[in-house]
């Protein structure tokens, strides 16, 4: 019954995605308001037909209905319940369910939301919103339908879910990532939009920035939360492998980051329009780009999904359809606007562009390392491009982005003097050298690395805090100097050290974790990195849905106790599989990990055992939290509450105020205009 | 209105998209994890290893000169061995060839176990007993077969079960082609 | 000596037996040497496993990369190069197990195209920039 209602749902779903991609488009050029104002109804629908739709899938989840084909193979009913949850989107076709529902959370947004926009381009935005959803939608319905049935004859218990998914890491994981991935398809929708009106102003950025940076943010988080679970779950300790797929989520991580920086531009000096046009929509190309690569099986990669070649196709037809349409639109509209550099070689302009063309190349080389074998395979030569390549290359734009980004922030737009800032610039790259040569030196070993990349994060890191003295240096006192920042401040300066702390992070963890692999029987004991780790006993149980071996290792520090660690050996009872459970003891200097090998006696009292002392590692995801959450909190900044308050005319004098008074000290506050800048 | 450097660049961007897509058309469905051999035309792999049935029996790489020989990489452990094992039967009759068991990674009771009960239809079988005479030919799972000419060389190299119709549609075109002397 | 003395060295004995905590566990790749264990970390990273294709030596625990780890482990100790340790593998499984591509004229592209685009990137932004500038000093 529910699974013939959720079908139901979809189809009717697939139905309203069409509605809204035709009638509201068509009624703006035949100027029918009655076809214009369906939008919003539609798009309302167009959620709430998905969302049914999904809590079917999860009702059949829950009540074990093994009639339904993509039930029956990723549950079981030994699964426990939290696990069901999450086994909804565990594979293919409920992922791409929940990746279909998130889009039209978004639409429901934007639909809710545009009160404030002309209703003509309100309108068109959802109808583009509709077309992309409809093409969602029928690769859903017509090859990977969740609710395809196995009668009659189903089976009596599920295959279960994958181990690797039974985990809390990926309850959260997906939804994020998805949240991140779709939600760039909003700053493609208002650039396709304005790209029809061929009118793009700053009111156009000013409009598309709170959505990249929501989109931004959720990828920020969904991308270290998946970093973090394969760190913990996959059991070899690694928290980024350069995995195709992990490029693939990348990709459009880093365009996004150029688009966020651009928006900025676009958005304050009303110029470069042309080039955030199309960064908008190269973004969510890339994550179309990504989800083909991810679900059509030509990639090799740990989390690709099952190789089906309808699929890929699918995809492939509907990312050149979406993305040639955007871009031939592109070429005809867009390619004529010139853009004049009205801005000297010292501003907040010159910079951010800089970061655009280093963000860019970044994207590029991830891009190229990513499909290069690819491309080499089809003229039939095999060859790996794995992390060792993207870490010899990555760093060049990465350098130079952090030298840019210490500086950037203090500028004025259009120009600033640099005599003022030659000596305390000059200052704080010396403090930053000497105290980066003093942490290499306390942590005994010279590594050129390390020593670059905290020179960089402190580099970064003390000009954030300048910045902040500067643009508070007229209040007394620390409450009212941090109450007289403004949420895009403070948001923009918490990413900015989120990025200090995660550099900080990788270049210690890359540096200084000590990994070693033992052969240890109980009572044998091991001293890695001032730790004592002792095997000390060996025992079996039985749990709801696995069996599992535990090795208990006590660990001291010179004489007294820390803790006792209990990494697990799993067996999977429905499915047979065997996981690894590795126990870790986190502090914010370094981790504890131990993953079990294979027992290497009969009687399981020896066993292969990786001991890791991962050094800082936990930076690196605290670092890409503060960056998640300052996006956050620049979203929460009153300059887009405002905004709706205002009509067009104003903010486009607002534009024109701004593009005027560029020249004026950055030091005021009386604009909240630092919003990511 | 349009310049000449204008419509140029379109007409670049949009070629280059369309390539990729072309490129990414052919791409999917095609199988990516298997890895071609780095034996092809070369000699097999200099080795000296004992044979599974008599152990003072040593077999070289010079034991394949003089006939056509097809090397089948199997093990005791490897599930679609037990599949592929009854084909043999049939390919053994043909007499121009020679057939080669190479034991991969394998204990020895259960190697001979298997034998004993899927039946030998091995002329031979080298006993790999660490899996390092499995890495010289660059073995990555079982089974594999190894098509030999007799100068000894390698001329092909199947990832997988070798189906009838595999033999039919490969194997024995390639047989044929080493017989007419190529 | 006297006995107390004997009695003394004893208990010492055996309190530094029982503070050692049984016996220490041994590497599964035991280098006397740090340099070559840090170059057996760098191959093993460095080479990818045919087997479980996503993975390199160093996390795999298939078969086939134990195999292959322990010819890392052997090589390095009879005192090969790393050239040599990688250029074994890739004639046995091809280019593919190396997950750095060699630097050679075959993979120059490779190495060089995304550096050919910073730089043509840059210098096609600076061009524009110089070109376009219109900036009136105050």
């Amino acid at each position: 019954m529910h699974a013939e209602f959720g079908n139901y749902l979809l189809v009717f779903a697939f139905v309203i995605s069409i509605s809204l991609s035709v009638f509201p488009l068509l009624g703006t050029f035949t100027k029918q308001m009655s076809l214009v104002y369906t939008a919003k109804p539609l798009a309302i629908l167009f959620f709430v037909s998905l969302f049914g739709s999904f809590v079917c899938l999860a009702y059949a989840f829950f009540i074990d209905d093994f009639t339904i084909a993509y039930v029956a193979q990723h549950s079981n009913s030994l699964l426990p319940d939290r696990y069901k949850i999450s086994a909804v989107w565990g594979a293919h076709e409920g992922s791409f369910l929940l990746w279909v529902l998130i889009f039209s959370g978004w639409t429901l947004a934007v639909a809710l939301t545009g009160k404030n926009l002309p209703k003509l381009s309100h309108s068109r935005i959802l109808s583009v919103l509709g077309i992309i959803g409809c093409g969602f939608v029928s690769f859903l319905l017509f090859t990977s339908n969740p609710f395809e049935r196995t009668l009659p004859f189903y089976p009596v218990d599920g295959a279960d879910l994958n181990p690797l998914l039974q985990d809390f890491g990926l309850i959260i994981h997906p939804p994020l990532l998805y949240m991140g991935y779709v939600g760039f398809a909003v700053s493609f929708a208002f650039a396709i939009t304005a790209l029809i009106e061929g009118e793009w102003n700053a009111t156009w950025a000013r409009w598309t920035r709170p959505w990249t940076i929501a989109a931004w943010s959720s990828l920020t988080l969904g991308i270290m939360l998946g970093s973090w679970w394969a760190y913990y779950e996959l059991g070899w300790g690694g928290w980024w492998m350069w995995d195709p797929s992990e490029n693939a989520s990348f990709m459009p991580w880093l365009s996004g980051t150029a688009l966020m920086h651009s928006l900025a531009v676009t958005d304050k000096r009303n110029s470069f329009k042309g080039w955030t046009l199309g960064l908008s929509l190269a973004t969510f190309s890339l994550s179309l780009l990504g989800t083909f690569l991810i679900r059509s099986g030509v990639l090799t990669s740990v989390h690709a999904f099952a190789n089906d070649p309808t699929r890929g196709r699918f995809i492939l037809f509907f990312l050149a359809f979406v993305v040639g349409s955007a871009l031939i639109l592109f070429l005809f509209r867009a390619s004529k606007v010139k853009t004049k550099a009205n801005f000297s070689e010292f501003s907040k302009d010159m910079f951010l562009l800089l970061n655009n063309v280093l963000f860019i190349s970044a994207t590029f080389i991830v891009l190229f390392g990513t499909l290069y074998p690819l491309f080499a395979d089809a003229m039939g030569k095999k060859i790996s491009v794995g992390a060792p390549y993207f870490n010899s290359i990555f760093p060049i734009p990465l350098v130079a982005i952090f030298m840019l980004l210490g500086v950037g922030p203090l500028l004025n737009w259009k120009k600033h003097d640099f005599s003022k800032l030659k000596i305390p610039l000059l200052k704080i790259a010396a403090i930053s050298v000497v105290l980066s040569l003093f942490s290499t030196w306390l942590l005994d070993r010279f590594y050129l690395w390390v020593f670059v990349g905290l020179a960089l994060s402190l580099w970064v890191g003390l000009n954030s805090f300048y910045n902040l003295t500067l643009l508070t240096k007229y209040k007394k006192g620390l409450s009212a100097k941090l109450a007289s920042l403004n949420r895009a401040t403070i948001g923009m300066t918490l990413a900015h050290i989120g990025v200090v702390v995660l550099l900080a992070g990788v270049v210690l963890t890359s540096y200084y974790s000590v990994e070693r692999d033992l052969r240890m029987a109980v009572g044998e004991s091991q001293e890695i990195a001032g730790y004592n780790f002792k095997m000390k006993a060996v025992e079996n149980v039985q749990m709801e849905n696995y069996r599992a071996t535990i090795v208990s290792f006590d660990i001291y520090q010179g004489d007294s106790m820390l803790l006792t660690l209990k990494p697990e050996k799993r067996f999977y009872l429905a499915g047979g599989q065997m996981m690894t459970e590795a126990d870790i003891d986190a502090t914010l200097s370094r981790d504890l990990y131990i993953a079990l090998g294979e027992p290497l006696d009969n009687q399981g009292q020896v066993w292969s055992v990786r001991i890791y002392v991962k050094a800082f590692i936990r930076l690196i995801w605290l670092g890409a939290i503060f960056m998640g959450f300052g996006g956050i909190i620049s979203l929460l900044d009153k300059r887009y509450r405002k905004l709706q308050a205002k009509d067009n005319q104003a903010k486009y004098n607002q534009a024109k105020y701004n593009q005027a008074k560029g020249n004026q000290s950055s030091d005021s506050q009386t604009q909240p205009d630092m919003a990511i800048s | 209105m349009k310049s000449n450097s204008q419509v140029l660049k379109s007409v670049i961007s949009l070629s280059v998209f369309v390539v990729f897509v072309v490129i990414f058309y052919f791409l999917i469905g095609q199988d990516k994890t298997e890895l071609p051999s780095q034996l092809i035309d070369r000699p097999a792999p200099v080795f000296k290893v004992s044979d599974l049935l008599q152990e003072d029996l040593i077999h070289t790489q010079e034991d394949f000169k003089g006939k056509i020989t097809l090397l089948n990489v199997w093990a005791s452990w490897c599930p679609s061995c037990y599949s592929e094992h009854p084909f043999w039967k049939n390919y053994a009759e043909n007499k121009d060839i020679v057939l080669v068991g190479l034991n991969y990674r394998d204990k020895k009771q259960k190697a001979l176990k298997f034998l004993r009960e899927q039946g030998n239809y091995y002329d031979w079988n080298l006993f790999d007993q660490n899996g390092r005479l499995g890495i010289e030919f660059g073995v990555y799972g079982a089974p594999e077969t190894f098509l030999i000419d007799p100068k000894g060389k390698v001329r092909y190299r199947h990832v997988g079960v070798v189906s009838p119709e595999v033999y039919q549609n490969i194997f024995l075109p390639l047989i044929d082609k080493i017989k007419k002397g190529f | 000596m006297n006995k107390s003395f004997l009695t003394k060295i004893f208990f010492l004995t055996v309190l530094l037996l029982l503070s050692t905590v049984g016996f220490a566990a041994i590497d599964i790749y035991d280098f006397d040497d740090s340099e070559l264990a840090a170059r057996f970390q760098k191959l093993t990273y460095e080479l990818r496993c045919p087997k479980c294709q996503n993975q390199n030596l160093a996390d795999s625990n298939s078969t086939l990369s134990l195999d292959l780890k322990q010819i890392v482990y052997e090589k390095l100790k009879a005192g090969e190069s790393d050239r040599q340790i990688l250029d074994f593998m890739k004639q046995r499984y091809g280019e593919f197990i190396l997950f750095k591509p060699e630097m050679s004229q075959s993979n120059a592209f490779l190495w060089a195209g995304p550096v050919i685009f910073l730089v043509l990137f840059l210098i096609f932004f600076l061009r524009w920039y110089l070109n376009n500038r219109e900036v009136n000093d105050e």
